[in-house]
């Protein structure tokens, strides 16, 4: 088994994290984890080694972040950066003010498990507030925001339909 | 209720709850229940007075019920070091309590007989631990959701997240459960990989000793299942408890399966490093007495019985040592392995050939 990352190189660290109650775990060479951590800490072990502590349950894209740059909680002030380096809300009022990102990112993460299973129920777009399209927009910004080009095309090629289907 | 919880005596007097049942694979049960009050910011984003009105309701609440007579409480901030590190050692405190500000403003209320506590105000306002020895998930909620009725305090919910938890990712039921598993025979047959490939496929996955960032001792991880959403408590402890199971029945194959001469050979190893070594670190230490266990589970050993090897166990976490002789930092190996061929020397019956 080599790192999911570069292929090449053995893998020492394994890093799992959270979105609702899916997990997604890859493991890591030593270059691809630095590369990737971008200054976050990472979670686990690999045959002993350990790993240090993780920050974080949650992550979002840096287009979520860019775009929802200016949102900040009007109870506590926590803002998404802030999320995204500590995994962790502030008060109760902050469920609301993200709730789309967090519904977006579950479903992201459910749509990609379904996928890998071959199933295709659309049952996610019922806890999903926003338009299909747009979820799967979405979707597609966040697999090409972390490199997953293959689940870009997928997701793209899934819009087009749509979009055609819809004329 | 008594203020000042009797660490050190309690560190020194009585087995930590891991150590305290009769399964040798399982060896303890924790269900954790995180929740907030409602109305009020999350620790992180608390004044110190918020955060001192919980405490007071929380204590308020715990007072008036004959049911936590026997508890005793401390704040963190009048714990010396040397008293935390035996709560972590015994695995009452998480292992993220490092940071000051954490540090300041957490309290812990903690039954008479370590197996219930309860934490204010570290990620959340409040975090209910049940440990019970063996294989008791399902007892370890039970008693959990009474301890959560029993408080009668407004909790943070809302749909469709559920009870709301500072980390997003434990929302829901905010309920994590965790065992304490042996897997000496996963270990030596090398099939690492494929038995956390496997226990993934499962729906657990493996952490170390002392949980998330921490490494595995003596052949001992943590089973952890975070998975709080979209099922109800008792539906997630029950699937949780299948997976177990299962990794259960592979350990007692790769135990079975292995070669009796090389498992002997293996154990007489470990007996001989322990019986005559003048210096052992802790982590050799775990690792070998994991064997021994291994050794007395199979036959091998009958020399020293297994409570005895559980008090050994106990003794040897380096604050649980110094505790117990005072002895300084630089003398702690050196210390540890005369306890241990102290306890190994006594010989009570004659050991198998």
């Amino acid at each position: 088994m080599n790192c999911k990352k570069c292929s090449q190189e053995p893998p020492k660290f394994f890093f799992r994290s959270y979105i609702g109650s899916a997990a997604t775990e890859i493991f890591l060479c030593e270059d691809c984890t630095k590369a990737m951590s971008g200054g976050g800490k990472l979670l686990g072990f690999v045959n002993g080694d350990i790993i240090t502590e993780s920050t974080g349950a949650i992550a979002f894209s840096n287009k979520d972040i860019e775009k929802a740059a200016d949102l900040e909680c009007t109870c506590c002030g926590t803002n998404l950066m802030e999320i995204n380096n500590t995994g962790m809300f502030g008060c109760e009022e902050c469920y609301s003010v993200y709730s789309d990102l967090l519904m977006v990112a579950e479903a992201g993460v459910e749509q990609s498990k379904k996928d890998e299973e071959e199933n295709v129920d659309k049952e996610y777009e019922k806890t999903v507030p926003l338009g299909k399209i747009q979820v799967l927009e979405r979707q597609m910004e966040r697999a090409v925001g972390v490199e997953n080009y293959e689940m870009a095309a997928k997701l793209r090629d899934e819009i087009n339909s749509l979009k055609e289907k819809s004329k | 209720m008594k203020n000042t919880i009797p660490i050190e005596a309690l560190a020194k007097n009585t087995l930590p709850t891991w150590l305290r049942g009769d399964d040798n694979i399982v060896f303890c049960s924790t269900v954790c229940i995180n929740r907030n009050i409602k109305g009020t910011k999350f620790p992180a984003k608390s004044s110190p007075d918020e955060l001192k009105d919980i405490c007071l309701l929380v204590g308020e609440s715990l007072s008036s019920n004959e049911k936590f007579s026997d508890y005793r409480f401390d704040t963190f901030k009048s714990l010396t070091g040397h008293q935390r590190r035996l709560l972590f050692e015994r695995r009452i405190s998480s292992v993220g309590i490092k940071d000051e500000n954490i540090l300041s403003r957490v309290m812990l209320f903690l039954s008479a007989d370590e197996q219930e506590s309860i934490l204010l105000n570290v990620n959340d306002h409040l975090e209910i631990k049940v440990c019970r020895p063996g294989f008791n998930i399902e007892q370890c909620l039970s008693v959990a959701k009474d301890l959560l009725k029993q408080l009668k305090l407004d909790f943070a919910k809302t749909d469709p997240f559920g009870y709301l938890t500072a980390s997003p990712a434990i929302s829901g039921t905010g309920m994590t459960a965790e065992v304490l598993m042996h897997i000496p025979g996963l270990m030596l047959t090398e099939e690492d990989l494929d038995w956390i490939n496997i226990a993934k496929n499962e729906g657990v996955l493996p952490d170390g000793f002392f949980g998330p960032g921490t490494q595995p001792l003596g052949n001992t991880f943590a089973f952890i299942n975070k998975n709080t959403h979209r099922q109800s408590e008792e539906d997630m402890v029950g699937s949780f408890g299948r997976s177990i199971n299962a990794i259960r029945k592979l350990e007692v194959k790769a135990r079975d399966g292995m070669d009796v001469e090389d498992k002997k050979d293996t154990v007489a190893r470990a007996y001989g490093t322990m019986r005559y070594a003048q210096k052992i670190d802790f982590s050799e230490a775990m690792s070998a007495l994991s064997l021994l266990f291994l050794g007395v589970d199979s036959g091998f050993i009958q020399s020293i019985g297994i409570e005895k090897l559980k008090q050994l166990t106990s003794c040897i976490f380096p604050t649980h040592l110094q505790n117990l002789t005072l002895c300084a930092p630089d003398e702690i190996n050196s210390i540890r392995a005369k306890i241990i061929r102290n306890t190994l020397s006594k010989k009570t019956t004659k050991d198998k050939e």
